[in-house]
């Protein structure tokens, strides 16, 4: 009997034990995910376990979330010691109000890719954690090939002069005015040369069915609403222009803001025509983007403005009306008076940043960002693991086509240039639109430049929101070109523009010019 | 077989221990099923009430929520559909106005913007087959509106119906589709339908309400179904499949608490519809889940009624093979009439031991005597010598004497005195209560030290075995109390005569007869004594007999009829006994053989017999009084005689014989010498003495022939001649007939005799 009491009280005093060891772990784990970004010196302590950097980026392609098993992950984590946790916005969901939120509730990731300037907000609430020591020391690969040029614009960003983000570099022009060839081909005419020639060329487009199906339902051209995503329009009359906003370059011998200027003056008149000859998509400033691709892709504009990289997904679709689909680059016609450019802005964009809270991991963080910059690595970096990401064809590695369930493999490595676009373009299309492709880059690239506005920071709009949203052009340009105003009211523009803060505006910007030279 | 088992089950009710345990397990068996089952039945039940209202609550809320969503959604549209940029959008031929659809985008953002659950609004120009909504935008071609399929909805509206609600996929970005529930408004301008609002719920948001709060058991489910029996919503559940689903689907019924029995499994199902969308809402919950707890309050119950039965089999099995195995045997014993031990076999029982008990008394009382006569018998047996084999014996001693110790033992020989005269004062039925008070009275004494059996050996003679107890006691002491006792209360006196104490049974004949001569010591010692064999042995058994010519002398004086010599006579024989003292058994002897010629000739035998018996039981005294009547009788009887005729006649021939001894004289010359003829003569003589002439004359001649062989020396010839006989051999055969010896014999015998006086 005696016995069988000590037995129990031995029994229960080795589950108390037991307990207390589960809770002390459990304890232990929730440190660590509480704090885990402000415990460098948790490294010494866990040597085993891996270094986890929690990885925030938006608009990522098909394919899941890969787990902490995930051979991508692994591998990276085999190289570098550090186990990527990707974040993303979750489906549905706005990117820029989701991260928003998340800087809201002060749950930042380590590194971040700034949307929506969400790297304004950061920098000048100083929530952003200066690179300028750390990147050298270990991020070397990325200080080194990014050039000094753009770490200058990076530094320009700041009223400090501190390096707070690693840039975007794009050495070649990332959008281009695209054209159905195959509709040119239709109708027997050539590339347009001038602006009269492109209005021609739009005619015959509304009314010689070039796509061939009996209906005038073509739309010569097109674009969004707040005549975003018609660019070209713009660029034949010199108009610096990024997505339907105005940027800054260089009118009347210093940077200017370019809605205002004559060249925008004339443009508009030009489109103006083009809208009420019903050249332009009447329903353009309806236009949200979702009808707008949807337009483009059932085969019922000819000539718009995009990204030529990513033309596959709207050729597939394409191709399911019009097999013979073909699409070129179109070099800007010549605007009499005007030279003509597309705006390319090469540096300064925030790429990544690392959020002031997750300072303990920032050498992590970095460590794994310079992992991609390293040029050893590209190979992994453009393939990633062998029948996961790509497979081997006939002794050459091929991308596997990314579907909902595959999991994504985290790219950080944005740096491109001709070389990584011709490797891209290789990549993602196939064999006989590659060409294609590439002859739109090549286009595109003789009619680009960079702006001089290019990586100008938007802290020069501080103060004044709506110029920066540029609401006052939209809708000056809007009624104007739709016809509801007249076109001298552009005049009247100008002068409420500058009245709102344009001069203010403008005055930072020269300064900030004035920095960079 | 059956016949068996049903022969074995009615024999084992029969017994009614059995029968008891059976009973009493079977009624605390059918106690615990019936407690058992109705607690479980009742908190089945009342637990599926309990539950029931919650679930229907949390059905009717999850419903209502889900319809007010519903009915702010149709008020949107409502609202809607009244907006003048909605009317001029869908009556204005020219849409593509700018400044209409723009302010159309504001209201919609608006709408959606403030009103969480709405997804997306879309409105459909029915003239113009165009499109307006957020966050597509508008669209003058259904084509480039990515998710317009659902235009075909104006067809389904039905006359009067102005809300659609229908679940369908909505576009979720350009790749991905979704579930949803679109609420559908026809919009009717002047009377005509001009388009549809369709409002397209967040789903997750709609149905938020009818996810269970966490921790509620994932047996539970609900679930919503449209009129069309398409199904809007489940919730996520880990024991239901699409099959339960839709069997549920198909079985339940509205407004009440339903069960629903769905392979081995007992759903509780639930069900509201919606009044406004015509939905139906379920909720399923698994009976098992609920009443778990009660199955395990039946599961119990069942295994005590069981573990109570098994036990009542138990203790049945051991009461009837190891408790009631005596009963059994005593039934086998007892050989009972099976037929009738199955009928109350315990009455039965105690019927049989009463009669057995009351058979055993009666038994044990005719044991008890039986054994006192057997010991009696036995005694008497050994009194009388006439066990002869000692087995016998001694197996009979054991059987009647076992608790007799190896002691020594003493043997009373209890006489009656004068017995003929006792008999003759008692009654023959009074005797033996006579002499069982003796026995009494001597055992009463007897028994506080010594062992006694007494035993009645002979009419006159009580027999007492003694063996000393304890104490130190003088025998002859209590004998005496004994003996004055008895004489106080029976009046009369015994005597007794005590052996010497003697080992075993062999030790019972020699003591008996030391007791017998003790107790003839009486007659010297007198009545009432205690007479020890130790005070009377003698070392001599020669004894003096009384010459023979006393007695007949005596005779003489009696026949002659001299009573006052005859007494005389009879004085100087007892006086010559008294003196002797010889052994009591030769003076009985003596005394019986001259009482038995005392007799009167003519007195028969019977008479003679019982005369002479009774002397053994008397004391000398009383003898010679008893003779003395008797001669005295006799001597006066003959004097009465002898003055007759016929009797002086015969002592005149007595005469005549007694001159002429010498003669040669006959019967003739005796009647001669009379005068009487010879046949006379003879029946005259043979009257008076009893005897014929003839063989008196020879008896004459005989004591002639004696006397003179005593008193003379002649001759026997000589003597022969004297006395009437002619030759010499034939007066010795008569001698020899007469007196058992020669002459000479008893001329030498009697000469000898003389001699030694």
């Amino acid at each position: 009997m005696k016995k069988s009491y000590l037995l129990l009280i031995l029994l229960i005093m080795s589950m108390l034990v037991i307990a207390v060891a589960c809770d002390d772990n459990k304890t232990d784990g929730n440190n660590d995910s509480n704090s885990e970004s402000n415990q460098t010196e948790g490294n010494e302590e866990e040597s085993d376990e891996p270094v986890v950097v929690k990885v925030f980026k938006s608009h990522l392609g098909k394919g899941t979330i890969p787990e902490s098993d995930d051979p991508h992950v692994q591998k990276v984590m085999e190289a570098t010691g550090i186990e990527y946790q990707l974040i993303t916005t979750p489906p549905g969901s706005d990117p820029a109000e989701y991260i928003n939120l998340i800087m809201a509730e002060q749950d930042l990731p380590d590194i971040l890719r700034p949307i929506g300037g969400v790297e304004q907000t950061l920098i000048s609430q100083g929530g952003a954690l200066a690179l300028d020591e750390l990147l050298p020391k270990y991020a070397p690969h990325v200080w080194e090939q990014i050039p000094e040029e753009a770490w200058k614009i990076v530094r320009t960003a700041s009223d400090d002069g501190k390096i707070y983000y690693v840039p975007k570099v794009f050495m070649i022009p990332e959008r281009s005015p695209l054209l159905r060839k195959d509709w040119l081909d239709n109708i027997g005419m050539d590339m347009p040369e001038t602006t009269e020639e492109y209005k021609e060329m739009l005619v015959a487009f509304r009314d010689e069915d070039p796509n061939g199906n009996g209906v005038q339902d073509e739309l010569p051209t097109s674009g969004r609403e707040f005549g975003r995503w018609m660019d070209h329009l713009f660029a034949m009359f010199g108009v610096a222009m990024w997505e339907g906003y105005p940027e800054w370059d260089i009118y009347n011998g210093d940077i200017n803001y370019a809605g205002t200027t004559e060249n925008m003056k004339a443009s508009i008149e030009f489109i103006r025509e083009l809208y009420q000859e019903g050249l332009l998509d009447n329903e353009t400033f309806l236009n949200k983007g979702d009808v707008w691709a949807a337009k483009i892709d059932n085969g019922l504009v000819g000539s718009w403005y995009h990204l030529p990289a990513n033309l596959n997904d709207n050729l597939i679709i394409m191709r399911e009306h019009s097999p013979d689909v073909e699409i070129s680059g179109m070099s800007l016609p010549k605007a009499d008076g005007f030279d003509g450019y597309i705006t390319q802005k090469s540096m300064g964009e925030p790429e990544w940043m690392i959020p002031k809270t997750a300072e303990e991991n920032a050498i992590n963080a970095l460590k794994l960002l310079d992992f991609y910059y390293d040029p050893a690595n590209s190979e992994f970096i453009q393939y990633g693991i062998e029948d996961v990401q790509h497979e081997v064809v006939n002794g050459e590695k091929q991308l596997i086509p990314a579907t909902d369930e595959t999991p994504i493999a985290l790219g950080m490595l944005n740096f491109t240039t001709q070389e990584t676009m011709d490797l891209r373009i290789e990549n993602s299309f196939e064999d006989e639109d590659q060409q294609m492709i590439k002859d739109i880059f090549k286009t595109a690239t003789k009619d680009s430049r960079r702006i001089a506005g290019d990586g100008m920071p938007i802290s020069v709009y501080e103060g004044y929101p709506d110029i920066q949203s540029h609401k006052l052009f939209q809708e000056y340009m809007t009624n104007i070109v739709i016809g509801e105003w007249e076109l001298e009211r552009f005049d009247e523009f100008v002068e409420r523009w500058k009245e709102a803060g344009g001069d203010e505006i403008t005055k930072r910007a020269q300064e900030w010019y004035a920095q960079t030279e | 077989m059956i016949h068996i088992f049903e022969k074995w089950f009615r024999r084992t009710l029969s017994n009614t221990q059995t029968r008891l345990v059976l009973i009493l397990m079977l009624s605390i068996c059918v106690i615990i099923l019936i407690v058992g089952l109705t607690s479980y039945n009742t908190s089945r039940n009342v637990l599926q009430k309990e539950l029931n209202a919650p679930q229907q609550q949390m059905l009717q809320i999850s419903m209502n929520h889900i319809d007010q969503y519903l009915k702010e959604s149709d008020k949107v549209a409502i609202k809607l559909s009244l907006n003048s940029y909605v009317s001029e959008f869908l009556t204005n031929d020219n849409q593509i106005s700018h400044r209409n659809i723009s302010q159309l985008y504001q209201n919609l953002e608006t709408l959606i913007k403030n009103t969480a659950y709405i997804h997306s609004i879309y409105i459909y120009s029915t003239d113009q087959k165009s499109i307006v909504g957020l966050p597509q935008g508008f669209s003058s071609d259904l084509t480039n509106f990515n998710d317009s399929k659902w235009v075909s909805v104006v067809d389904d509206f039905v006359e009067d119906e102005m809300v659609l609600v229908k679940q369908r996929f909505v576009p979720n970005g350009l790749k991905y589709e979704e579930s949803n529930v679109t609420l559908f408004r026809k919009v009717m301008i002047q009377g005509e339908m001009k388009g549809v609002i369709a409002i397209n719920l967040k789903h997750e948001d709609l149905f938020a309400n009818l996810i269970p709060t966490d921790g509620f058991n994932s047996d539970s489910m609900r679930f919503i179904v449209d009129q069309s029996n398409n199904l809007l919503y489940v919730t996520k559940n880990n024991s239901f499949d699409s099959e339960t689903l839709d069997y549920v689907m198909s079985n339940v019924n509205e407004g009440k608490l339903d069960e629903i029995k769905y392979q081995e499994n007992i759903l509780l199902t639930n069900q509201l519809q919606s009044s406004f969308t015509g939905w139906e809402y379920v909720s399923v919950v698994s009976q098992d889940s609920i009443l778990a707890k009660a199955k395990t309050i039946r599961n119990v119950v069942f295994s005590m009624s069981l573990l109570a039965l098994f036990v009542g089999i138990i203790v049945i099995i051991y009461i009837h093979t190891v408790e009631l195995r005596p009963i059994r045997r005593i039934k086998q014993l007892f050989s009972m009439d099976e037929e009738q031990m199955y009928h109350r076999d315990l009455v039965h029982l105690e019927r049989l031991v009463s009669d057995l008990v009351s058979d055993n008394k009666q038994l044990s009382r005719v044991i008890q005597k039986v054994r006192q006569e057997a010991i009696t018998k036995f005694f008497y047996d050994i009194y009388k010598d006439k066990l002869k084999d000692g087995n016998e014996l001694q197996d009979k001693w054991q059987m009647y004497f076992g608790k007799w110790t190896e002691d020594p033992m003493i043997i009373v020989m209890i006489s009656m005195d004068n017995f003929y005269k006792w008999k003759d004062r008692f009654s023959r039925q009074y005797q033996s209560v006579i002499k069982f008070a003796i026995s009494n009275v001597m055992t009463e004494v007897l028994s506080a030290h010594w062992r006694t059996v007494c035993v009645d050996v002979e009419q006159d003679t009580m027999v007492i075995m003694l063996q000393h107890r304890e104490g130190k006691v003088e025998l002859k002491n209590h004998l005496r109390i004994a003996l004055s006792n008895i004489y106080e209360v029976l009046g009369f006196t015994v005597t007794v005569g005590v052996s010497n104490p003697r080992s075993g049974v062999e030790g019972i004949i020699p003591s008996i007869k030391e007791a017998t001569i003790a107790l003839d010591e009486r007659l010297y010692k007198g009545y009432g004594k205690v007479i020890s064999y130790k005070d009377v042995s003698r070392s001599d058994t020669q004894s003096t007999s009384i010459n023979p010519i006393e007695t007949e002398q005596l005779m003489e004086f009696i026949r002659v009829g001299d009573t006052q010599e005859s007494i005389q006579r009879l004085h100087r024989i007892f006086a010559m006994i008294e003196q002797n003292h010889s052994d009591p058994r030769t003076v009985y002897l003596f005394l019986e053989t001259l009482g038995e010629r005392l007799m009167h000739r003519n007195a028969n035998r019977q008479q003679v017999v019982t005369f002479v018996n009774q002397l053994k039981t008397m004391e000398l005294k009383e003898i010679l009084m008893l003779f003395i009547e008797k001669v005295t009788d006799r001597t006066e009887q003959i004097q009465q005689l002898s003055q007759s005729k016929q009797h002086i006649l015969c002592q005149k021939m007595i005469d005549y014989m007694n001159a002429h001894l010498g003669d040669t004289i006959g019967i003739p010359e005796c009647a001669d010498s009379i005068g009487v003829s010879v046949s006379l003569a003879s029946q005259w003589f043979k009257e008076e003495t009893n005897e014929t002439i003839y063989s008196y004359l020879t008896k004459l001649r005989m004591e002639k022939a004696a006397q003179l062989l005593v008193e003379t020396d002649e001759k026997i010839s000589t003597i022969a001649f004297k006395v009437g006989y002619q030759h010499e051999n034939s007066f010795i055969r008569g001698f020899r007939k007469n007196k058992h010896m020669t002459p000479g014999k008893y001329r030498e015998m009697l000469k000898k005799q003389a001699n030694i006086d």
